[in-house]
C-alpha cells in the first residue's frame, strides 16, 4: 500500500473540521440551515475530490514519460528527495 | 433590498387566457411592480420581520401557506391593497373567473391607467427624439390616492395636449421654413440660369441637330425665327436628386427634344437635411401644349414648382421677400423649440415618477378586479394565499390602510380552512440564495412544500462547474470577477437594471463568486495555474540516473512506478504531482484519473438527488412510495453502478508496482484487470477468460479482484434488474389493492370468497387430502375455523357503515397522493398528466384540478402508463445520466488542453526566443495577446459552456 498516512490524515481533519465542526458553531439566525448544508456539502465534496486524486495516484501503475532535457531539469532543480 | 420574496404569483392561475390586453398587462404590472419596489424599499422591513419570524428552517422547502378570506371596506380596499402592495407577500386568488376582464368592476379606472401610460410613453418618447436625460428618481413613490390619480390624469393631458400641439406646430413650421429655403435658393440659382440661357441653348440648339436629324422640321422652324425673338415659358421647381436623371430623360423624351432643362445642387450652408439632397431645376420649353406636360411630370415626380417671374427686378424683390420670412421664421420656430423642451423637460423630470405611481394604481385595480362583492355591496371579499408567518405583518399592513383611508371598520381577515387547491408555493430568498434559486426555477417550480433543491445546489452547482474549470489562474479571473460585482454592489444594480446582458451576471454574482473559489481549489487539485503546475510539496518522481551527454529532446524514458529511485511510492500529497506536468503521457493519465472522478461524482450527486426525493416522500407520507419506487430506484442505482465505483476504488488501493516483488506479487500492475471489460461481463453475466500467461503470476487476480466476484456480480446484475418490475407495476397494483382493501366490503367480499373456495375445497378435496397428508400439516377445517373468525372480527370491528365513510375520505387523498406523486418523474417528460395538478405553477399551466378525481378504473390504465414511462425513463436514465457525467470529464480534459495549447502556441514562442533584445519586445505583446485569449476564450467561453453543463448536469440528472 502506497498511503502515507499523515496527509490523508490532515486533510481529512481540515475538511472534517470545515464540513462537521463549523457548521455547528455557526450562530444562530435564520440561514443557519442553508450555511450548514452548504458547508457540509463543500465539505464532503473536497474532501472526496482530494480522496480521489491521492488515491488515483497511490499506486502508479505507469509513470511519466519526460524527455532527457526535462528529467535532467527535475534532476538538477527538484532533487528533493533522496532515497 | 436585503430580503427578496419569491411569490409564485400564478398569473395563470387567477387570470382567464383570454383577457384584454388591459388586464393582462396590468396582472403582469402588478407582480412585478409592487415586488421590485418591495426589493428596495420595504424589503427592510420585510427582513426585519424575517429576522423574528426565523430560527426555522428557510429555503429547505417552501413556506407554508394558508389560504384567507379578506374582507375590506370599499372605502379601505385601495389603501389596504397598496399596503400590501408593498409587502409582497400576498397572493390573491380570482373570485370572478366566469367574469370577463371587459366587465369587472375596475376595468375603466385600468383602462385611464392605461391611456395614462400611454401619454406618459408619448412624452418619453419626444424626450428621448431631443436626447434629454430622463430623470431617474431614487425615491420609491407610495401608491398615490385615487384622488392623485385624477389630478395625475389632467396634468398629464394638458402636458400631452400641448405638446402635441407643439409639436405639429413645430413640424409645420419646419416645413415652411424648408419651402422658403427652397424658394431662395431657386431664385438665386435662376439668375444665373437666366444670365447665361441665351448662349447655352445656342450650344444645345446645335447639338440637337447634330442628334436629332429625323426630326428635320423642327430645327427648321428653331433657325427660321432665330433665337432673340423667341418667348420661352419657364418652369422652375426643386427636386429630390436622385430622381434628377430619370426627370430630365422623361422630359426629353415627351417633349421630343423640345425642351432644355438646367439643374444645379443646393449649395447653401443654411441647408440641412433633406434641402441637401435636392436640385434646383428650371425648364425652358415653348407653347401651352407642353406647359400642361412638363407640370403634369412635375407633379408625378414630386417636384416642387415656385414662381419664377422672368424679369430681373421682381425676383430681387421676391427675394427680398423670402429673406425677410425667413429670419421671421427663424424667430418663431426658437420660440416654439424653447417652449416644447420647457414641457419636455417637466415631463421627463417626472416622467419615472409617474411611471411607478400609475403601475402601482393599475396594479391595485387590477387586484381589486380579482375581489368579489358581498351581498350589501358595500364591503369587497377577497380570498389570497399568504405564508403563516406572516399573518401578523400582513394584518399590520392591513390597519395601516385602513388608517389612510379614514375607515372606522377594521378589515376582517379570516382563514379559509379546506380548500381543494394546490398553495403556491413561496421560498423566502435573500440575495445570496435568490440567484440559485432561479437557476433551480428556470427549470421548473417545485410544488407546494417540496424539498428546495435550491439549497443544495448552492455547493453542487459550483462545485461541479469547478471540476470541468478546474484551474487556478481561471478560477482566481472569475473570482476577482465575482468579487468585484459583490463589493460594487450598489452602484453596479443601476447598470444592471439598463444592461440585460450584465443583469444576467451580476443577478448571479454570489454564484459566481463561489464558482471561482471552487475553481481555485480543484485547481491546485489538477495542479493546473494557466496549464502549468506547481511543485510545492515537493515531486514524489526523481530522476537520479547518470545522463549521456549531449541530452536530446527526442530521447524520452517512463520513470518507472516499481522503482524506489525514481517513485518514492507515496504519492503527491495534494493533487496531481507536477512530474506530470510535462510528462508525453500526461494525456493518458489524466484520462483515466478524470473519467474516473466524474463517474464517481456523477453517480453519488444522482443519489443525492434520489435521497433528496425521500424527503418528500417522508413529507407526504406517502410509504409505499418509498416502498416501492424509492428503495427499488436506490438499490438499482447502487448494485449496479454504485459498485462500479466500488470497483475503480479497489483497483485504485489494491493493484501496485513494485520491481523487488514483480514476479511473486499478485497485485502487480500487469495483473490489474481493464474495469470497462470487467463491467460488460458482469452484465452480460459471462464469466472471464483468463489470459493463460499471467495466471502463472495473477493466480486469478487478473480478472476477479475478490474471491466470489463473480457470484457477487451476478446476484447484483439480477437483484437490481428485479427491482425494474417492482417499480413497473408496483404502485399501480398497490393502488388497485389500496382502493379495494380500504373499501372493507370489498374485503368482505374477499373474505366470503375465499370462506366459500375453502368450503368447496374442503368437500371436494378435504376427505382425500386429508388422508394423504395424514394429520401433520394443513387442516382445512381449521383453516376454515380462521377464515370464520377473521370475518366476524371485521364485522364486529369494522361495521359497514363505518366501511363505506373510511372508503370514501380515503379514496381521495389516496387519488390525490397518486398524482401528486407522479407530477414529480413527470415534470421533466412532456407529459400533460402534471399539467393538470399542477395549476399552482405559472404559465401555461392552468388547467383545473378536476380529471384526477375521475373515475378509478381507466385511471388504472392511466396510472400504468406513466408508471411505464417513469420505470423505462429512470432505467434508461440511469444509464444515461451516468454516461452524460462523463461531461465533466470530457470538459475539464478540454479546458486543460485548451489552456495548454495557447501557452505552447503563444506563449513559447517569445520563452523560446534566446535573443533578449528581441524576446522581450515580443513577450510584452504577445503577454497581452495570451492574457486577452485567456480571459476571452479560456475564462468568458469556457467558463459559459462549462456553466451551461453544469446546469445541465443540475437540471436534468440532478433534478429528475
Amino acid at each position: 500500500m502506497g498511503a502515507s498516512w499523515l496527509p490523508i490524515i490532515f486533510f481529512s481533519l481540515i475538511w472534517f473540521v470545515v464540513g462537521g465542526i463549523i457548521p455547528f458553531m455557526i450562530p444562530k439566525n435564520p440561514n443557519r440551515g442553508v450555511l450548514q448544508v452548504v458547508l457540509m456539502l463543500t465539505g464532503a465534496s473536497c474532501w472526496l475530490f482530494w480522496l480521489c486524486c491521492y488515491m488515483a495516484q497511490m499506486n502508479p501503475l505507469i509513470g511519466p514519460i519526460l524527455p532527457q532535457k526535462t528529467l535532467f531539469a527535475i534532476h538538477q532543480y527538484w532533487n528533493g528527495w533522496d532515497d | 433590498m436585503l430580503s427578496e420574496t419569491n411569490v409564485d404569483t400564478g398569473a395563470a392561475n387567477t387570470i382567464p387566457m383570454s383577457d384584454l390586453r388591459n388586464g393582462s398587462s396590468a396582472r403582469n404590472g402588478s407582480a412585478q411592480t409592487i415586488n421590485n419596489r418591495s426589493y428596495s424599499s420595504s424589503g427592510q422591513s420585510c427582513f426585519s420581520n424575517m429576522c423574528s419570524f426565523g430560527g426555522n428552517a428557510v429555503l429547505f422547502r417552501s413556506e407554508p401557506m394558508s389560504r384567507c378570506q379578506l374582507i375590506l371596506q370599499s372605502e379601505a380596499a385601495y389603501n389596504c391593497i397598496a399596503e400590501l402592495g408593498e409587502l409582497g407577500l400576498v397572493q390573491f386568488v380570482d373570485l370572478n373567473p366566469e367574469v370577463s376582464s371587459f366587465q369587472r368592476k375596475f376595468v375603466s379606472e385600468v383602462k385611464r391607467c392605461e391611456e395614462m401610460e400611454r401619454k406618459m410613453r408619448y412624452i418619453q418618447k419626444e424626450a428621448m427624439r431631443d436626447e434629454l436625460p430622463i430623470h431617474e428618481p431614487d425615491e420609491n413613490p407610495p401608491a398615490p390616492a385615487p384622488r392623485e390619480m385624477t389630478e395625475l390624469e389632467t396634468s398629464l393631458s394638458h402636458l400631452e395636449k400641448d405638446l402635441s400641439d407643439v409639436t405639429t406646430n413645430y413640424v409645420a413650421l419646419k416645413k415652411n421654413q424648408q419651402d422658403l429655403l427652397e424658394m431662395k435658393n431657386l431664385l438665386s440659382k435662376a439668375d444665373a440660369f437666366l444670365s447665361e440661357s441665351s448662349l447655352q441653348i445656342a450650344d444645345s440648339a446645335g447639338d440637337e441637330e447634330t442628334r436629332n436629324t429625323d426630326d428635320a422640321q423642327l430645327i427648321d422652324v428653331r433657325t427660321d425665327e432665330g433665337f432673340s425673338s423667341m418667348k420661352f415659358n419657364i418652369t422652375a421647381g426643386v427636386i429630390e436628386r436622385s430622381k434628377m436623371n430619370s426627370f430630365e430623360r422623361i422630359l426629353w423624351r415627351v417633349s421630343k427634344g423640345n425642351v432644355f432643362v438646367r439643374f444645379s445642387d443646393i449649395e447653401d450652408e443654411s441647408a440641412h437635411g433633406a434641402l441637401l439632397d435636392k436640385s434646383v431645376f428650371m425648364i425652358f420649353y415653348q407653347g401651352e401644349a407642353l406647359k400642361a406636360r412638363v407640370k403634369k411630370i412635375c407633379e408625378g415626380y414630386h417636384a416642387v414648382v415656385y414662381p419664377c417671374p422672368e424679369k430681373a427686378s421682381e425676383r430681387r424683390e421676391m427675394k427680398y421677400g423670402v429673406n425677410t420670412r425667413l429670419e421671421d421664421m427663424k424667430t418663431v420656430l426658437n420660440e416654439t423649440e424653447i417652449h416644447r423642451r420647457r414641457l419636455l423637460e417637466t415631463g421627463a423630470r417626472n416622467l419615472r415618477l409617474w411611471f411607478t405611481k400609475i403601475r402601482k394604481i393599475k396594479a391595485i385595480y387590477h387586484c381589486l378586479n380579482l375581489f368579489s362583492f358581498d351581498v350589501t355591496q358595500k364591503a369587497l371579499v377577497a380570498e389570497c394565499w399568504m405564508p403563516e408567518h406572516d399573518i401578523q405583518v400582513i394584518q399590520e399592513a392591513l390597519q395601516r390602510g385602513a388608517d389612510a383611508s379614514g375607515s372606522t371598520i377594521p378589515p376582517i381577515l379570516n382563514s379559509v380552512a379546506y380548500v381543494d387547491e394546490m398553495p403556491p408555493t413561496f421560498n423566502r430568498l435573500n440575495k445570496y440564495t435568490s440567484g440559485f434559486q432561479s437557476l433551480v426555477d428556470a427549470y421548473g417550480v417545485n410544488s407546494y412544500r417540496e424539498v428546495n433543491p435550491a439549497v443544495y445546489t448552492i455547493a453542487t452547482f459550483p462545485f461541479l462547474f469547478a471540476v470541468m474549470f478546474g484551474d487556478v489562474g481561471h478560477g482566481l479571473i472569475v473570482l476577482l470577477a465575482g468579487i468585484w460585482m459583490v463589493m460594487q454592489e450598489n452602484k453596479l444594480e443601476k447598470t444592471a437594471e439598463k444592461s440585460e446582458i450584465f443583469g444576467i451576471f451580476f443577478g448571479g454574482r454570489y454564484i459566481i463568486l463561489l464558482m471561482g473559489l471552487f475553481s481555485i481549489y480543484t485547481g491546485f487539485i489538477y495542479n493546473d495555474i494557466f496549464s502549468k503546475s506547481m511543485n510545492i510539496f515537493g515531486s514524489h518522481w526523481n530522476y537520479n540516473e547518470t545522463f549521456q551527454f549531449p541530452l536530446k529532446m527526442e530521447d524520452s524514458l517512463m520513470l518507472d512506478p516499481g522503482n524506489r529511485g525514481q517513485y518514492q511510492f507515496t504519492p503527491y500529497v495534494f493533487g496531481v504531482d507536477p512530474a506530470w506536468q510535462s510528462a508525453t503521457n500526461k494525456i493518458t493519465f489524466l484520462n483515466g484519473y478524470k473519467m474516473k472522478i466524474s463517474l464517481i461524482f456523477g453517480l453519488i450527486h444522482m443519489v443525492f438527488g434520489i435521497t433528496l426525493s425521500l424527503w418528500n416522500k417522508v413529507i407526504k407520507r406517502s410509504y409505499a412510495d418509498i416502498f416501492l419506487e424509492f428503495i427499488p430506484q436506490l438499490y438499482f442505482i447502487v448494485a449496479i453502478f454504485c459498485y462500479l465505483i466500488f470497483m475503480i476504488m479497489f483497483k485504485w488501493v489494491s493493484y501496485y508496482a513494485d520491481n523487488a516483488t514483480q514476479d511473486t506479487n499478485v497485485w502487480s500492475e500487469h495483473c490489474a484487470p481493464n474495469l470497462l471489460i470487467t463491467f460488460i461481463n458482469m452484465m452480460l453475466f459471462k464469466a472471464a477468460d483468463p489470459d493463460p500467461k499471467l495466471v502463472a503470476i495473477c493466480q486469478g487476480k487478473e480478472t476477479y479482484m475478490y474471491g466470489g466476484q463473480y457470484y457477487i456480480q451476478v446476484f447484483l446484475v439480477i437483484s437490481g434488474v428485479l427491482m425494474v418490475p417492482i417499480m413497473l407495476f408496483g404502485k399501480p397494483i398497490h393502488t388497485i389493492m389500496g382502493k379495494r382493501l380500504i373499501d372493507f366490503r370489498d374485503l368482505l367480499f374477499v373474505a366470503d370468497w375465499f370462506q366459500f373456495t375453502c368450503w368447496l375445497c374442503h368437500m371436494l378435496f378435504g376427505k382425500p387430502i386429508h388422508t394423504i397428508m395424514g394429520k401433520r400439516l394443513i387442516d382445512f377445517r381449521d383453516l376454515l375455523f380462521v377464515v370464520e373468525l377473521a370475518q366476524s372480527l371485521t364485522y364486529l370491528f369494522f361495521p359497514l357503515p363505518l366501511g363505506r365513510r373510511a372508503r370514501r375520505r380515503n379514496y381521495e387523498p389516496m387519488a390525490d397522493n397518486l398524482l401528486d406523486a407522479e407530477e414529480g418523474p413527470a415534470r421533466d417528460g412532456d407529459t400533460d398528466a402534471s399539467v393538470e395538478i399542477r395549476n399552482g405553477q405559472p404559465g401555461g399551466r392552468s388547467a383545473p384540478v378536476s380529471s384526477g378525481h375521475g373515475g378509478g378504473e381507466d385511471s388504472f390504465s392511466e396510472i400504468m402508463i406513466y408508471q411505464g414511462i417513469h420505470t423505462i425513463e429512470y432505467v434508461l436514465g440511469s444509464v444515461s445520466h451516468t454516461a452524460s457525467y462523463l461531461r465533466l470529464w470530457a470538459l475539464s480534459l478540454a479546458h486543460s488542453q485548451l489552456s495548454e495549447v495557447l501557452w505552447s502556441m503563444v506563449m513559447n514562442i517569445p520563452l523560446s526566443t534566446s535573443n533578449p533584445f528581441v524576446a522581450v519586445p515580443m513577450l510584452y505583446v504577445i503577454f497581452s495577446f495570451w492574457a486577452v485569449c485567456s480571459v476571452g476564450i479560456l475564462v468568458v467561453m469556457e467558463g459559459l459552456s462549462a456553466f451551461l453543463h453544469t446546469l445541465r448536469l443540475h437540471w436534468v440528472e440532478f433534478q429528475s
